[in-house]
């Protein structure tokens, strides 16, 4: 690698070729192949561009899959780049995929070093340095800032920060004491130490990541050209059992946050010189308490609530109605809960640190502040019986009637290797597929054990996906379009809808759009709901029982 | 310097429990605040400490204790029993 200071360092996604559909690789605490084109935005790569820029290295982007490029055009591009490393975020459902490329990449560009980032390789890096030719890979979920350290340890021979993997012999970096060895073939550059502040990250540069390709095709949008930030690392609940980030790359005890004054820098910058009308904060969990009341604060006094619209993923039970009022004026729309069951035994499990009669409360509060709640439900659970998941539909479809909620997404839960979920699968066998066959982990079917047929799963996620569709929810949306952007949204909502109606159909790539058997089967899912069942009941019992456990707990500390 | 509470029991007389914050456990997550604003506020280093005066309902100090991600907060009775964490 060339000593001189311009070193060059691409921060790619080759193009997945694949009839599944639109990989969701980047910016994913899970995976997903989406019918509608979506394309989210790579924030912790683009920091570590934006990083490497500034330490005086030339930073490429190419992302093949956002600009939907073939791998042959992409793989001619980066040729022509002739860059010195190449970094590449993976995970578990494409890191076989990835493995190929690495050695088809190093016997075509032998002088280029790959580097591998991302939770499935944290979780298990040395499955890939055994499989595939890759030069580094950077553990946990600072490498916005080691990448640099790495390329500084390269070609200016700094002493290699902790939480590496390298292999034996390689005489590029220079290493600490605190070297450890694998199998006498691997070295890791000492222990992994994630306390950057990242107050210090520079701002995205959002040229040079691109920032337009991932500007339009996001279902978090509702105005656009909008962009992502990513203010904190990652989730500050940091426990539930199925979320691979906060297992792999942001375990517990390393979260860690902007502080309002920088988030609000960072927002005030990109509205001014993108002109962007809308901003998502993927961070986990958005900051609450004091830091949550300065930074609407700052967005007030300043009048940026008037020039962008703001959205966050939260808590249920994190706020009070105060601070969603706060929110309200500081012009948050769309607010993301992780809602996941309607089952406290689910709830409990997940160690999710939520009651059933929460998720109503909270979502109401967000409404009432007016906010647009969207929760996000999971189905296929090993433990949940059919009843189980009618329940968790019945009150996604009370809190859409009771216009609680405005959009939700459901998935089938998928256990990432990394994640407590998963260990206990193969501790309890509850795994129908190999536990290494990862290509597996993409959603497209569940591939745990589940007390009913598979059939049955991907209906229910159908009739979970059409329960907005009671007359109350219909009628509240239609009257509330005031402008051409509710309008256009609806119809972009709609089409959503009926993009995940036929991700979740049983015969999966086999069914497209007009198959007769489509148009039947979610026509049939959506009309159902228009009549009253029993689990309809069933779960406002649910809520009240809940409220009447938690009234009891607090009886039993009243001393 | 240690603010209180943290670190160390400290109590208050108008309730019957002593509060502690582990302080190395604290990660400024603040749901605390939001759940007993009177009780629990943030020092300089955004880490949690027990204001003095009159603490909040006992049941909004349980429910902060429980919202705290890392379990960092302590609460015993008078009497040296752990209430929470159970």
């Amino acid at each position: 690698m060339k000593n001189n200071k311009k070193s060059k360092v691409v921060i790619g996604y080759p193009p997945i070729e694949t009839t599944k559909g639109v990989p969701l690789l980047s910016q994913n605490r899970q995976f997903q192949y989406f019918n509608a084109k979506t394309y989210i935005y790579p924030m912790v790569p683009a920091y570590a561009a934006s990083m490497a820029q500034k330490r005086g290295y030339e930073a490429v982007w190419m992302d093949g899959i956002a600009e939907e490029l073939s791998y042959k055009v992409w793989e001619k591009k980066l040729k022509s780049e002739k860059p010195d490393v190449l970094m590449m975020e993976t995970k578990a459902p494409v890191v076989k995929y990835h493995w190929k490329i690495v050695n088809k990449l190093k016997k075509s560009l032998p002088a280029m070093l790959m580097v591998m980032v991302g939770d499935h390789v944290t979780y298990n890096p040395k499955e890939t340095m055994d499989h595939c030719s890759v030069d580094y890979i950077i553990t946990g979920g600072d490498y916005d800032f080691m990448l640099s350290d790495l390329l500084d340890s390269i070609t200016k021979g700094t002493i290699l920060v902790g939480g590496i993997w390298g292999r034996v012999g390689d005489k590029k970096v220079k290493l600490s004491e605190f070297i450890k060895y694998e199998d006498n073939k691997y070295w890791i550059s000492g222990p992994l130490k994630q306390a950057h502040n990242l107050d210090e990250l520079p701002f995205v540069d959002r040229d040079l990541s691109k920032w337009e390709l991932y500007a339009y095709h996001n279902g978090n949008y509702k105005y656009t050209p909008a962009t992502y930030m990513y203010s904190g690392k990652d989730c500050w609940w940091n426990r539930c059992t199925f979320c691979v980030w906060d297992h792999t790359l942001n375990p517990l005890g390393t979260y860690r946050r902007f502080s309002p004054e920088r988030l609000f820098n960072e927002i005030k910058y990109v509205v001014d010189k993108y002109h962007v009308k809308e901003i998502f904060d993927d961070a986990g969990t958005l900051f609450v308490g004091p830091p949550l009341k300065k930074f609407c604060e700052l967005m007030i006094k300043s009048g940026y609530n008037k020039k962008v619209v703001l959205g966050c993923n939260m808590r249920l039970n994190a706020l009070n109605q105060e601070y969603y009022d706060l929110m309200g004026k500081a012009n948050f729309r769309f607010i993301l809960y992780g809602m996941e069951s309607a089952n406290q035994y689910t709830l409990d499990k997940l160690d999710k640190g939520l009651k059933v009669h929460q998720i109503e409360e909270g979502v109401r509060m967000a409404k009432r502040a007016g906010l647009e709640p969207h929760v996000t439900i999971m189905l296929g659970y090993p433990w949940e019986t059919e009843e189980m998941a009618r329940n968790t539909i019945a009150l996604s479809k009370r809190l859409f009637s009771n216009g609680y909620v405005d959009t939700m997404q459901a998935t089938i839960v998928v256990p990432y290797p990394g994640t407590p979920l998963y260990k206990e699968c193969i501790e309890k066998n509850w795994l129908s597929v190999k536990s290494d066959n990862y290509e597996k982990f993409d959603m497209r079917r569940p591939v745990m054990k589940i007390p009913f047929e598979e059939k049955k799963l991907y209906e229910m996620t159908q009739e979970l996906y059409s329960s907005f569709f009671t007359p109350r929810y219909i009628f509240r949306k239609i009257i509330s379009i005031r402008n051409y952007d509710d309008l256009k949204f609806l119809f972009y909502s709609a089409w959503k809808i009926f993009g995940h109606l036929l991700d979740f159909d049983k015969s999966q790539t086999k069914i497209k759009w007009w198959s007769p058997n489509f148009i039947i089967i979610s026509s049939k899912s959506m009309l159902l709901h228009l009549f009253p069942k029993k689990e309809d009941k069933l779960v406002e019992e649910k809520i009240l029982q809940s409220k009447k456990t938690e009234m009891e707990e607090e009886d039993d500390f009243n001393i | 310097m240690k603010k209180y509470g943290q670190d160390t029991f400290t109590d208050n007389k108008n309730q019957k429990i002593k509060i502690k914050i582990i302080t190395e456990k604290c990660i400024s997550a603040a749901v605390c605040l939001i759940q007993a604003p009177g009780t629990f506020d943030l020092d300089d280093n955004q880490i949690a400490y027990v204001k003095e005066g009159t603490w909040d309902e006992l049941k909004n100090i349980f429910k902060a204790a429980k919202a705290c991600p890392t379990n960092a907060i302590i609460i015993e009775d008078l009497n040296g029993n752990t209430l929470w964490p159970k």
